[in-house]
């Protein structure tokens, strides 16, 4: 009797860590979210933790990636800066002003006469002269090796005089030509063709000024006599500087530089804390160890509820602190224009009306992305709502272009090819794309493959119908036109060549009043919309939250955040 | 011994030819294996810095001089530099490993202590309260996937546990230091984790072992003699159900040495797993192959030892002299 009654304890002890296991699908308990919030003064102290994963590298000159590039734009200041609402503005940076010649093919930049280096230095024309050209030059060593490591991101470069022969394969230039220190304080670009838009590219911020002195013989740590290698501890003119070493894999610590020529920041510091996945990093913003993170999967309408969602998308404040503004990037399908069957004008007509992109982002995003009606998203200057007028969802529209195309409900279109790239997550969309497209008598199949065979395949022109991103450098029309409609250039993967195209943009570059050529650029759209060569499906959305001890905390369309004007009620105390 | 040991340690030097060169041919012969492509992610590569790369990388040579390169440098101590990210592979490999390694330690000193001791305890006393708690719930653990214990146990331990004490008492839950806890803090939950599976197989085992050993002759016999439990226990029966339990448990530690990629993702654990796992799928190759050479070693060795205990867990067992 004991023995059995033992047994039937045991058994139940068992189950009860099981039914204790399965109850793991329950949520935790809701923090709380709302505070004060706006009405209070900033604070100066205090610090926050903010979420990346690990760069490739912090050292500018190869900082390609969003988490290098947001590590970047804290230590430097680039010539000019982005505003971080109004695409149409490009804001004095390390530079006062500038100032270009008629066609805009000569750019002069006068420096700010405090600009400093963190360690006091002062900065000067020749620093980004040095910068500049370390980013070009082919043979430029990777700091820690001293091995010859190339910049891949030398193309914000190319506009500039004599890149052309650094780049050139066996060149023993290594400077360019068309770059020059007037004196200390002037910088004169010299551009190979006129390029209007070229004070958004000198905001880049990878493209600060660096000192030479410390890039060739490394970085003093502490007592003076170590040195560390530059690119493991980049030291520039930004509000912020490096506290120590990188600390791969974990953190970067940054500390306010008391050197900066500009308004300092109210921080005393950030930490940005490594992550491997997004969503450890969600569950440690959930138990309040760290101040800014990306939404975990599934969770968005979960966190607004707890934490409250911002008015403008862009900027955390106590009780609204969930971020869901666009960004500028856009996800489209690209058809292959140069061969059957999408030579067929029509025919790519009746597939972008067919898809149901609201279905799309709703099924598959939770409403985390907009549909596109604009190849341009709408953070860039010189988006209109509904300009590429045939990225909507029409059915029967679709239906009259499939039969204009020679294709009437699909009899004679053979089996068409669908192409992306695996483990990206394309499947969901692809598959309710697919249902659009036999909606209207189009049968597809699909051919996904690993992402680097995927990219071989586009430049090979295996494709029919394929998937692409693309993401703004700077927020420009330029940056999407010409890299996607060119036929010059090599993102160009969907084979469109229209003439009218290439010299329009040849032309617009020129127009150095800003609204023309804005509009200029929208009457560029406007032609390369009516030939459909791709069809824009949706735009990114923020799904990022932040938490309550935030406050005006900007984190903008440009996936970039800003650390000079945050401050956080608890300055007094604990460094999380 | 001494011989027996010699012998093995040679044996290693194909082992190592063999592996690697046989990663060598897979990762030039996969399809889309193009390194230079992943450092543009999706943007064109401008053809003279495709010219330029191919030539610093070597990838323009045939895959024996390849090969050749690659094993004249590991001779010299050079394991190559990341194409991603330039840095030397050797000081990648010195910043992680360390910390593989402290996991993996950790997690088979648990699974030695909770999953032997448990298994004995079972064995001992069969059929009781314990015997039926141990036997049930290790076969839920055994099912259990890795990455759902590990999200469970931050959640509980981090969040809940946090709430319901008012923020006296919680476990961190990712990263492997910070300045309120100490390193051994952050090792718990991701041990615990890692462990977990590995502890219930240890537990069968050594329960299953230790039931056929006490059925044996001599146990019998020495139970017969008068030698109490205990005694028998561990004098007799515990060593020689030991065996495969050790041949488990030192695969085992191999296996950890390898890096434990689905527990260092969910706790951000900085091991050489998730490095490893990363470089393939951006195919960095000297990563790759830096990191499985320093695998290589690490699992000889522990199977070398596992091997060389066999013959203090039973006498019958000698290696390399005649039978006496």
């Amino acid at each position: 009797m004991h023995g059995r009654m033992r047994k039937a304890v045991a058994v139940l002890v068992s189950a009860g860590l099981i039914a204790a296991l399965s109850l793991s699908g329950c949520a935790p308990k809701q923090t709380e979210g709302g505070g004060e919030g706006g009405g209070t003064e900033p604070k100066p102290g205090g610090s926050m933790s903010f979420y990346i994963g690990e760069p490739a590298y912090i050292d500018p000159y190869n900082a390609q990636e969003t988490e290098g590039v947001q590590v970047t734009q804290a230590l430097f200041d680039s010539l000019t800066a982005f505003d971080d609402f109004d695409a149409t503005k490009v804001l004095p940076g390390a530079a006062e002003s500038w100032e270009s010649n008629a066609d805009g093919s000569v750019w002069t930049f006068k420096l700010n006469p405090n600009g400093k280096f963190s360690d006091g230095t002062p900065v000067t024309a020749a620093d980004f002269v040095y910068a500049w050209n370390r980013i070009a030059n082919p043979n430029t060593v990777n700091t820690a090796t001293g091995k010859p490591d190339p910049s891949v991101i030398s193309y914000h470069l190319g506009f500039i005089k004599g890149f052309d022969e650094v780049t050139a394969e066996g060149s023993t230039v290594t400077e360019m030509s068309g770059l020059k220190a007037v004196d200390d304080l002037t910088l004169e670009v010299t551009l190979s063709q006129p390029f209007a838009d070229f004070p958004y590219v000198a905001a880049h911020p990878s493209l600060g000024p660096v000192p030479k002195a410390l890039v060739e013989g490394g970085v003093p740590t502490g007592s003076g006599e170590t040195t560390i290698a530059y690119g493991e501890m980049p030291v520039g003119n930004g509000s912020f500087k490096m506290a120590e070493p990188w600390k791969h894999n974990q953190y970067i610590k940054v500390v306010r530089n008391d050197n900066y020529a500009g308004t300092k920041p109210y921080l005393d510091g950030v930490e940005f804390k490594i992550f491997k996945d997004p969503e450890t990093a969600y569950t440690e913003f959930e138990a309040g160890n760290l101040d800014f993170t990306q939404i975990g999967e599934g969770k968005i309408k979960d966190a607004e509820g707890k934490y409250g969602t911002s008015e403008d998308g862009y900027t955390v404040n106590p009780g609204k602190q969930v971020l869901l503004g666009a960004e500028a990037s856009t996800y489209y399908i690209i058809f292959n224009n140069a061969t059957e069957p999408f030579n067929n004008a029509d025919l790519r007509k009746a597939v972008t009306l067919a898809i149901n992109r609201q279905a799309i982002c709703d099924t598959v995003f939770e409403g985390t992305r907009e549909p596109a009606d604009n190849i341009l998203p709408p953070p860039i200057a010189g988006y209109a709502q509904g300009a590429w007028v045939d990225s909507k969802y029409d059915v029967e529209a679709a239906k009259k272009a499939l039969a204009d195309a020679g294709y009437p409900e699909g009899k004679g279109l053979p089996e068409l090819t669908l192409m992306f790239n695996s483990g990206g997550g394309h499947e969901k969309i692809m598959e309710l794309v697919q249902a659009d497209l036999k909606a209207i008598g189009i049968n597809t199949k699909f051919e996904s493959a690993d992402f680097p065979v995927y990219l071989k395949q586009l430049d090979e022109g295996k494709h029919q119908i394929a998937r692409l991103g693309w993401v703004a450098d700077y927020p420009i029309a330029y940056n999407f036109l010409y890299s996607l409609f060119d036929s010059e250039s090599g993102d160009n993967k969907s084979a469109y060549k229209n003439p009218a195209v290439d010299t329009g943009i040849t032309e617009a570059v020129k127009i150095t009043d800003d609204a023309a050529r804005v509009a200029k650029f929208q009457e560029i759209n406007t032609t390369i919309q009516a030939d459909n060569p791709v069809a824009p499906v949706m735009f990114y959305k923020h799904h990022h939250v932040g938490s309550d001890r935030l406050n005006d905390f900007v984190f903008n369309a440009l996936y970039l955040a800003n650390f000079d004007k945050v401050w956080v009620a608890d300055a007094a105390g604990a460094e999380k | 011994m001494l011989e027996y040991i010699g012998k093995r340690l040679l044996q290693f030097i194909p082992v190592f030819f063999g592996v690697t060169f046989a990663l060598f041919v897979i990762a030039n012969y996969m399809p889309g294996a193009d390194p230079i492509q992943m450092r543009y992610g999706e943007r064109a590569v401008p053809p003279q810095i495709r010219a330029q790369l191919e030539e610093q990388l070597g990838l323009n040579q045939p895959v024996w001089v390849q090969y050749g390169k690659y094993l004249n440098d590991l001779l010299h101590g050079d394991l190559g530099v990341s194409n991603q990210t330039g840095r030397p592979v050797s000081t990648i490999l010195a910043e992680t490993y360390p910390y593989t390694l402290r996991l993996a330690v950790f997690a088979i000193i648990v699974e030695i202590i909770v999953g032997v001791g448990a298994g004995i305890i079972s064995a001992v006393k069969q059929y009781s309260f314990w015997d039926v708690f141990v036997t049930l719930s290790t076969s839920i653990a055994v099912a259990l996937p890795v990455f759902w214990l590990g999200i469970l146990l931050q959640w509980f331990f981090g969040i809940w546990l946090k709430e319901a004490t008012g923020g006296a008492f919680y476990l961190p839950i990712s990263g492997a230091e910070s300045a309120q806890f100490g390193p051994f803090a952050h090792m718990i939950l991701p041990g615990i984790t890692l462990a977990a599976v590995s502890t219930a197989y240890a537990a069968r085992i050594m329960r299953s072992q230790l039931l056929e050993v006490n059925g044996q002759d001599y146990v019998r016999t020495a139970r017969a003699k008068g030698l109490s439990g205990r005694q028998v226990l561990w004098k007799h029966s515990f060593k020689n159900a030991m065996i495969p339990v050790v041949t488990f448990i030192g695969l085992d530690f191999g296996a950890m040495l390898a890096g434990a990629v689905l527990t260092e993702t969910v706790f951000n654990w900085p091991g050489v797993g998730f490095t490893i796992a990363r470089a393939i799928l951006q195919r960095d190759f000297p990563i790759v192959f830096g990191g499985v050479t320093v695998i290589l070693f690490g699992v000889m060795i522990v199977n070398l030892a596992v091997d060389v205990s066999y013959a203090f867990l039973d006498p019958r067992i000698r290696f390399g002299g005649s039978e006496e």
